[in-house]
């Protein structure tokens, strides 16, 4: 448990929004192929950068 | 992608890295003797290089059936955010500054009643943690970009030969090294590198191209820079 966190930690930094952001932005760019492909990527860059405000104004570790 | 976009960072972020294994190191040899610091960086290295080398190539064969990209950039944009928080948070004032000449005296202190095992297992664990993250960055690089291989393993190469210099120069701790800059950049590029991989990975199409990386590197430095500032402001004010 304490390896799987140190994984973790080392991974993200500590961060619980990036991957939830990142796994966000990944799904909402599969899951929107019918659209314009400029369109999926300002789609996948606009959550990408919420995620990092969001991991910005997290608790700092 | 512009082979020295991927030297530069692969040059900064390795640098970043090598001034904290120096530092451990220096702290090591100074308290317990260069050869006890020396001899625990050598067994790192070599334990180093048996692992890229048993892992290197395994991901280099991936990297040419599947695309990579999906893997490692994603990660990248995952050490990227977690790099260029902290840088801002520093920035900022809410976290404090990474001061390697207090890793240095706390190790210093750490190591003066301790025997020399300890010393070398100090030496060992710095070089060998902080070269994993070395190898990572270059070794992702490689496989994504085979091509562009020998960029990425020269900035890394070069990164080595100026920190050790710089080390051998300074013979004290690093901490004239503005390292919160460093990171800031490595952050940003790290993310942008990133953003720009895993949306080639998923199919996307990027507006302008390879060129997307740049507006990419400007629109995170911009918002890097917006969120810097208010949080500066309050912290000033508190």
């Amino acid at each position: 448990m304490k390896a799987l966190r140190e994984v973790y930690e080392f991974i993200t930094g500590g961060s619980i929004a990036a991957p939830i952001g990142l796994f966000c932005a990944i799904v909402a760019a599969l899951l929107t192929a019918p659209l314009p492909p400029g369109a999926r990527a300002a789609l996948f860059l606009a959550i990408l950068l919420l995620t990092f405000v969001a991991a910005t104004f997290e608790r700092v570790t | 992608m512009n082979g020295w976009v991927l030297a530069g960072t692969t040059f900064l972020a390795s640098a970043v890295e090598m001034v904290e294994a120096a530092t451990i190191v220096m702290a090591v040899g100074f308290t317990q003797g260069w050869r006890t610091a020396l001899s625990g960086a050598a067994w790192a290295l070599a334990a180093l290089v048996a692992i890229v080398a048993l892992f290197g190539p395994l991901l280099a064969t991936h990297a040419a059936v599947a695309r990579l990209e999906v893997v490692v950039g994603p990660l990248l944009v995952l050490f990227g955010i977690a790099w260029l928080r902290k840088a801002i948070w520093r920035a900022a004032g809410r976290k404090a500054m990474h001061d390697e000449g207090a890793i240095f005296a706390r190790e210093s202190a750490a190591l003066a009643t301790r025997d020399r095992r300890v010393g070398f297992a100090t030496s060992f664990q710095g070089v060998l943690i902080e070269g994993l993250e070395v190898a990572v960055i270059v070794v992702t690089f490689a496989a994504t970009r085979p091509r562009e291989i020998a960029y990425s393993v020269g900035g890394a190469l070069a990164a080595a030969i100026v920190v050790l210099g710089l080390a051998l120069a300074l013979r004290a701790p690093l901490s004239r090294v503005p390292e919160n800059a460093m990171k800031t950049v490595v952050g940003l590029m790290l993310l942008s590198l990133g953003t720009f991989w895993t949306g080639e990975g998923l199919g996307l199409s990027w507006w302008a191209g390879d060129a997307t990386l740049f507006w990419l590197i400007a629109a995170y430095a911009i918002l890097a820079v917006l969120l810097f500032v208010p949080m500066r402001l309050r912290r000033a004010r508190a």
